[in-house]
C-alpha cells in the first residue's frame, strides 16, 4: 500500500492510501478518482472565486501563483488568433490596444495566411451598368457572400491574383491603364502607377500576371502589351511586345526584355506557381506541315527568361 | 520484489510532481513528449522526480492521458469536455510543458469557441480591459463598418 500525500494548506492535510494490488505507486482509476475528488473540490471554489481569504494566507508557496482566472501570456494569443477568419480580426482590434498592433501587424498576417485554408471564387460583371462590380462567392455555395462596386468607368480586366489580392486594371482613356489591387477579405484597394501604351491605337493589354516573389518577400504585376498585328489579325497574336513588370512599393513599371518569338497565347492570365509566372502559348509555325510546338513560358520574377520546350505532333 | 522486478522491465519510469504536489509516475516515452521534462532529464540525467511548478494535479492528469491517446479521433472529442476556462489553464500548462500537439489542439479548440462573436465577449474570455478610447473604438468600427454585422448573440 503505497500513500499519497497532498499538502494543500499549511493547517490542512489529508493523505489517501490507494488500494493499489500493485505494490509500486501508479495512477489507478481509483486513485485518480479520489484525487480528482479533492482536487474539485477545492479547485472549483478557487474557479467560482468564492472569498477563502483567511485559508489563501495560509498557502504554501506553490499555490499562491495558482491563478483564478487563467490570464494567457500575450506571446499564445496569436496562437489563437490565426485560426479565425479574418472578418472577425477586423472586429477584434477593438478588443484593446495590443491586439490592434498584433492585428495590423505584416508578421501576423503571414501567420494568418499560412494557415488559412479558405478559397473564394471571384467574378467581375462589367456589364451593370453604369457601375462595374466584383462578386465574391464561397466555393461551396452559389449564393455570393460579397459585392463590391467597383470605383471604376472603364471596362475591368483580371491581371491576376495571389493570396486573396486581386490584381484588376481598366482603360483609363487615352493611353493609360489604370491598375488596382484589391484585397478581398478586408475590401480595400490600392492604386498602382498606371502604364503607358507605347502606341496608343495599336497595343492592347495582352498576357498579364501577379504574384508574390518569396525570395525578396515582394508583391510583383508583369504586363506583356501586345501590338495588333495586320498581317494575322487575330486578338491573341503576338510578335511585337512590350513586356513591363512593377514591383510594389515602386512608383513605376520597368521595361523588361521581349518574348523572344512570336506565338498566339493560349492563356491571358499567368498561373502563379511557387515564384514564377507561368503562360501558355503555342507557335504555329509557317510551314507546309505544321509543327505546334506547346511551350510554357516560366517568367521568373526576378526577371530572368527560361522556359521549357514540350513538343507534341 | 514486484518493485524491483518492474523497474528491471524495458519502460523506465519517472515521478512529475504536480504544483499541489500530486505525483504520477509516467514512462520515460511519455515524459519525453514534454519539452520542459526532456531538457530538465537531459541536465540531470539521474533524476527521478521532477518537480512540475506551474501545473496542479488536476491538469497534469489530462495532459499526461492526452499525450497516452492522442490520433485523430481523440483529439476531436478531447476538447469538448472542458469549459473555457479550463482549455485556457490546459494551454498554459501545455504551454509551459512544451507539448507542441496539444498546444495546437486547445489553441484551434479556443479560437472555435470564439469564431464569430463579438469583442465584447472575447474580452471577457481573455479576462482584457479595454484601453481604448470610446473615440478610438468609434473610429475603429467605423473602419470596417461591414465588419461588425452577421455577429452572434454573446
Amino acid at each position: 500500500m503505497k500513500r499519497i500525500q497532498i499538502q494543500f494548506f499549511d493547517d490542512f492535510e489529508e493523505t489517501i492510501s490507494t488500494n493499489s494490488q500493485a505494490s509500486r505507486f501508479s495512477l489507478t482509476v481509483t486513485g485518480l478518482i479520489n484525487m480528482l475528488k479533492i482536487l474539485c473540490s477545492i479547485l472549483f471554489s478557487a474557479i467560482n472565486k468564492k472569498n477563502i481569504s483567511t485559508n489563501r494566507q495560509n498557502l504554501t508557496g506553490t499555490l499562491t501563483s495558482l491563478p483564478s482566472l487563467p490570464t494567457l501570456p500575450f506571446d499564445l494569443i496569436p496562437e489563437i488568433l490565426s485560426r479565425l477568419p479574418v472578418k472577425q480580426l477586423l472586429q477584434l482590434r477593438c478588443v484593446c490596444k495590443s491586439w490592434k498592433s498584433l492585428i495590423s501587424d505584416p508578421k501576423f498576417a503571414k501567420k494568418h495566411l499560412a494557415l488559412s485554408s479558405t478559397y473564394n471564387l471571384h467574378g467581375l460583371d462589367n456589364h451593370c451598368f453604369p457601375k462595374r462590380v466584383l462578386k465574391s462567392y464561397s466555393l461551396n455555395s452559389s449564393v455570393s457572400i460579397a459585392q463590391i462596386d467597383l470605383p471604376s468607368k472603364g471596362y475591368v480586366l483580371f491581371l491576376g491574383s495571389c493570396n486573396g489580392i486581386l490584381c484588376l486594371a481598366e482603360e483609363g482613356g487615352g493611353d493609360l491603364f489604370l491598375v488596382r489591387l484589391w484585397n478581398t477579405s478586408i475590401r480595400k484597394f490600392k492604386e498602382l502607377p498606371p502604364i503607358r501604351k507605347p502606341i496608343v491605337e495599336r497595343y492592347h493589354l495582352g498576357m498579364s500576371g501577379f504574384g508574390h516573389d518569396p525570395i525578396s518577400d515582394i508583391y510583383k504585376v508583369v504586363v506583356v502589351l501586345l501590338a495588333f498585328d495586320n498581317i494575322h489579325n487575330t486578338g491573341n497574336y503576338f510578335s511585337e511586345n512590350e513586356v513591363k513588370v512593377h514591383t510594389l512599393g515602386t512608383d513605376s513599371w520597368k521595361s523588361v526584355s521581349m518574348f523572344p518569338f512570336a506565338g498566339v497565347f493560349v492563356q491571358k492570365l499567368g498561373q502563379y506557381a511557387s515564384g514564377k509566372i507561368n503562360w501558355l502559348v503555342s507557335q504555329i509555325s509557317c510551314k507546309v506541315n505544321v509543327l505546334l510546338l506547346l511551350l510554357i513560358w516560366g517568367m521568373s520574377l526576378i526577371k530572368r527568361f527560361c522556359y521549357l520546350m514540350i513538343l507534341v505532333r | 520484489m514486484a518493485e524491483e522486478k518492474s523497474q528491471a522491465s524495458s519502460s523506465k519510469m519517472l515521478t512529475l510532481k504536480a504544483s499541489d504536489g500530486v505525483l504520477f509516475e509516467v514512462e520515460l516515452n511519455i515524459a519525453k513528449e514534454m519539452k520542459t521534462v526532456q531538457a530538465y532529464i537531459d541536465d540531470c540525467e539521474d533524476i527521478e522526480t521532477i518537480p512540475i511548478p506551474n501545473v496542479l494535479g488536476k491538469h497534469l492528469a489530462i495532459v499526461i492521458e492526452y499525450i497516452k491517446k492522442t490520433n485523430e479521433e481523440y483529439d476531436a472529442e478531447f476538447e469538448k469536455q472542458w469549459n473555457m476556462d479550463d482549455l485556457q489553464l490546459l494551454l498554459l500548462a501545455a504551454n509551459y510543458l512544451n507539448i507542441s500537439g496539444l498546444q495546437e489542439c486547445l489553441c484551434k479548440a479556443i479560437a472555435k469557441r470564439i469564431e464569430n462573436k463579438s469583442p465584447e465577449y472575447v474580452r471577457k474570455v481573455f479576462n482584457i480591459e479595454n484601453d481604448h478610447s470610446p473615440e478610438e473604438e468609434a473610429k475603429l468600427r467605423k473602419e470596417y463598418k461591414w465588419a461588425f454585422e452577421g455577429v452572434d448573440k454573446d
